[in-house]
């Protein structure tokens, strides 16, 4: 017989043995194979997850809300559970297998009408037996979802869910959606939302966690890189005047055939773009309706010449340089010779005494150039850069343009044609910053779209506009006071009433894309009031052929908005309007 | 007395002193009596069975907590998508248009000359003039309210989660691009064609 002590020390020996082994595969796994193993296991449970950035909104300066990121699902069909209603092939019932049978059909009588699909379509899917996975419908505003789970459900049939897929929209639609844009392929693909695409989308987080077979491990390692939402951004357009005033321009276009217009409302004295409208435009939901050239901005993309409000920029420059005043005369005929060319007025007169207010409110080309040749060219031409012509303006659109001037040593011909409004080309935001700069008493700002930027809530405002003075205060008001003298020239069609306004008309050619010249620019430029101007409308009319010009064809629509903008910003109307016609040729009676 | 004298008295010293300090008989207890086998066994099976069922309520505590978290979570996301469609509802009606058709509906007409009253003296500023109706025609709306469904086309967003297939319907929508584009020759010359007309 073994003694117990003998029996102990074998049952110890084997104990041992045991150990050996199990610390030997424990120095197994953690120092020869630690790394691999460990790098095994925290692949079978870690699920990594990324957690999306929620796209910036882009407001209005009301803070209207123009574009946004909605919360929208996919609605997706599992066919092979809806084949067996979610139950196990084996166990079903004959009234299992009945109901499961008919639930297509009658899914697709619930699923149909709820999401404005074809009943035929939504049935064959939820027959595709062999499938899990069957896309329904896209983008699906999540109170329809609710609406059809509930409906669903209550009927007792599953197989039918939700993935989140949100989707970009517009409130507003077709307004501001030049300067706002829009997405495609899940990026920025036109106006602000492809320029500040990077801005508004954010940074994604990531979410690692481990998972059992039983879902997440409540206590299991979670580590949480938390996902920065995209910066949201707020412009300076009114939305409801930008709605008036695209309305008003779309109706203009239409009824004069027009090609295309643009229409500016500007704060005269912080640059501020309250309105920049498009015609034609679109709408941002459905982009892919509208031709691929009336997607952009023509306000920023657009180059053309000014035309005949050019000479509001030529004459603010000869009264600076103390080369000419209201009351100087130009003796001059009705047409003059520049280059190869001659160059005529669009009125009919023999030889004429011509004040400088004449050659605004009549639009004298030849007086213009005869008034601008007591300037050097390249002096004249340093004017137009100060008023910020040949430069890119700074909106934040993509695609804008800086149009040209000549170049300093420009021969004669050249200065000429720009004193009228030919041979340099310009945008319209940049016409109407460089005719705001003469409302705003001869300091030019930049013109603004931005107003701020930020995140939930906590806006910050741009950074300050720059300004500069390009004409003394004295020459800025003259001008003004001319600009009123051209609006009381035709005041039944461009005056504004109860307020004194001043107004240029121009028109011009179009470049062709073939070269040479294919259609025209009609234009009309006002501020008002005439004491201390607050609101700048610009309008453009562009026609495939030359008929009509600026009064006419942008005249009403500059009068309506300009009507509308003035109330809306607080601008009383004025004390007294004066509606004296001071002489436009030499020694003229002022007409009453 | 000498030291040689101490030392050989210290004997008979120590003997005294033993006999005086004899130890006292005491009686003593007998050890406790250690657990049966049975008792034993039984102890570490319930220590066992306790801390299984410890183990089992824990776990099961933490699994109906993990199915509250799951539930209100799928709560919080279908509020979170209901709000989401609530705001973009009140966007909708709050647009221009809408509020411009709304408005007609009622047989409201713009009014495009205003006046101000000032509330410190009472007067009037500008010439109250009714309004016609027909003073801006442009900002009448009379085209039907948009359809429930129209949110179903926009665009999808980048930050898509989950996204399956976000082939946008105007996934070929086109780029924006200047038109007209050419810029004006700045070294042209004026031609009988290109006279500014204002």
């Amino acid at each position: 017989m073994v003694s117990p002590t003998r029996r102990l020390r074998v049952l110890i020996v084997l104990v041992a043995i045991i150990f050996s082994f199990v610390g030997a595969r424990a120095v197994q796994i953690q120092v020869f194979n630690g790394k691999a193993v460990a790098a095994q296991a925290a692949t079978d449970m870690t699920v990594a997850r990324s957690v999306p950035a929620v796209r910036g909104t882009i407001t209005a300066r009301d803070g209207s809300v123009l574009a946004l990121t909605e919360s929208t699902v996919n609605v997706v069909a599992d066919p092979k559970r809806i084949s067996t209603n979610g139950k196990e092939l084996t166990t079903m019932t004959q009234a299992d297998r009945d109901k499961a049978a008919s639930a297509p059909a009658a899914m697709a009588d619930i699923i149909a009408p709820a999401l404005g699909l074809d009943r035929a379509e939504v049935e064959a899917k939820l027959r595709k037996t062999d499938s899990q996975y069957q896309l329904l419908a896209k983008q699906v505003a999540a109170s329809t979802w609710s609406s059809l789970n509930t409906a669903l459900t209550e009927a007792g049939f599953i197989g039918i869910t939700r993935e989140s897929n949100p989707s970009r929209v517009y409130p507003y639609g077709s307004v501001a959606s030049n300067v706002v844009g829009f997405m495609s392929d899940g990026k920025g693909a036109a106006g602000l939302e492809r320029s500040l695409d990077s801005t508004l989308t954010g940074t994604p987080g990531r979410e690692i966690f481990e998972t059992s077979p039983m879902g997440k491990i409540p206590l299991g390692n979670q580590v949480l890189t938390p996902a920065v939402d995209g910066t949201d951004v707020q412009l300076t357009l009114d939305p409801d005047l930008q709605w008036m005033v695209e309305q008003r321009l779309a109706d203009r276009v239409k009824e004069v055939s027009g090609n295309w217009g643009v229409a500016i409302v500007m704060d005269v004295e912080t640059g501020q773009l309250l309105s920049l409208a498009n015609y034609p435009s679109f709408d941002a939901n459905n982009p892919g309706d509208a031709k691929a050239e009336d997607t952009g901005n023509r306000g920023v993309n657009a180059v053309y010449e000014p035309g005949s409000v050019q000479k509001v920029l030529t004459l603010a420059s000869l009264l600076d340089a103390g080369l000419t005043t209201p009351d100087t005369t130009y003796k001059i005929d009705g047409t003059i010779d520049v280059g190869e060319h001659t160059v005529k007025d669009s009125f009919t007169h023999g030889p004429i005494d011509i004040t400088t207010r004449g050659i605004l409110v009549r639009s004298s080309n030849v007086g213009a150039i005869t008034a601008a040749r007591a300037m050097p060219a390249a002096k004249l031409r340093d004017y137009m850069v100060k008023f910020g012509l040949g430069t890119k303006t700074d909106l934040g659109l993509p695609g804008e343009v800086s149009g040209s001037v000549p170049p300093p040593d420009m021969a004669q011909y050249q200065a000429d044609s720009m004193a009228f409004g030919y041979g340099v080309s310009v945008s319209a935001v940049q016409m109407a910053a460089a005719v705001a700069a003469v409302a705003n008493g001869g300091v030019y700002t930049e013109p603004s779209l931005i107003k701020a930027t930020g995140t939930e809530g906590a806006m910050n405002p741009a950074e300050a506009p720059a300004s500069h003075r390009v004409v003394s205060e004295e020459a800025a008001h003259e001008v003004v006071k001319m600009m009123e003298q051209r609006t009381i020239y035709n005041d039944a069609q461009i005056g504004i009433p109860g307020y004194t306004s001043g107004a240029k008309t121009g028109s011009a050619r179009l470049a062709s894309t073939s070269g040479g010249y294919s259609g025209q620019v009609a234009s009309i430029v006002g501020v008002a009031p005439v004491d201390d101007p607050q609101i700048l409308v610009y309008v453009l009319v562009a026609r495939p052929d030359t008929e009509g010009a600026g009064l006419g064809m942008a005249g009403p629509v500059y009068k309506d908005i300009m009507s509308l903008a003035l109330p809306r910003y607080g601008v009383t109307p004025s004390a007294s309007i004066d509606k004296t016609q001071l002489p436009l040729v030499k020694e003229e009676e002022p007409r009453r | 007395m000498t030291a040689w004298n101490a030392i050989k008295q210290a004997p008979r010293k120590l003997g005294e002193a033993a006999a005086q300090a004899r130890p006292t008989l005491v009686g003593i207890t007998s050890p406790p009596r250690r657990m049966s086998s049975l008792m034993f066994g039984v102890v570490m099976v319930g220590i066992l069975v306790a801390g299984l069922v410890g183990v089992l309520v824990l776990s099961t505590a933490l699994q109906t907590r993990e199915f509250e978290l799951r539930a209100k979570q799928r709560t919080a996301s279908e509020l979170a998508y209901q709000v989401s469609d609530l705001e973009s509802k009140v966007y909708r009606a709050n647009a221009p248009r809408e509020l411009g058709r709304r408005a007609t509906a009622l047989g409201m007409v713009p009014n495009a000359h205003p006046v101000f009253i000032d509330l410190g003296s009472g007067s009037i500023q500008g010439t109250p003039m009714p309004a016609s109706g027909n003073e801006i025609p442009s900002l009448r709306v009379t085209a039907p309210a948009p359809s429930a469904h129209a949110s179903a086309s926009a665009a999808p967003d980048p930050a898509a989660a989950g996204a399956v297939d976000t082939a946008a319907p105007q996934a070929n929508a086109p780029l924006p691009s200047a038109q007209p584009s050419a810029p004006a020759d700045a070294g042209a010359q004026p031609s009988p064609e290109n006279q500014a007309r204002g």
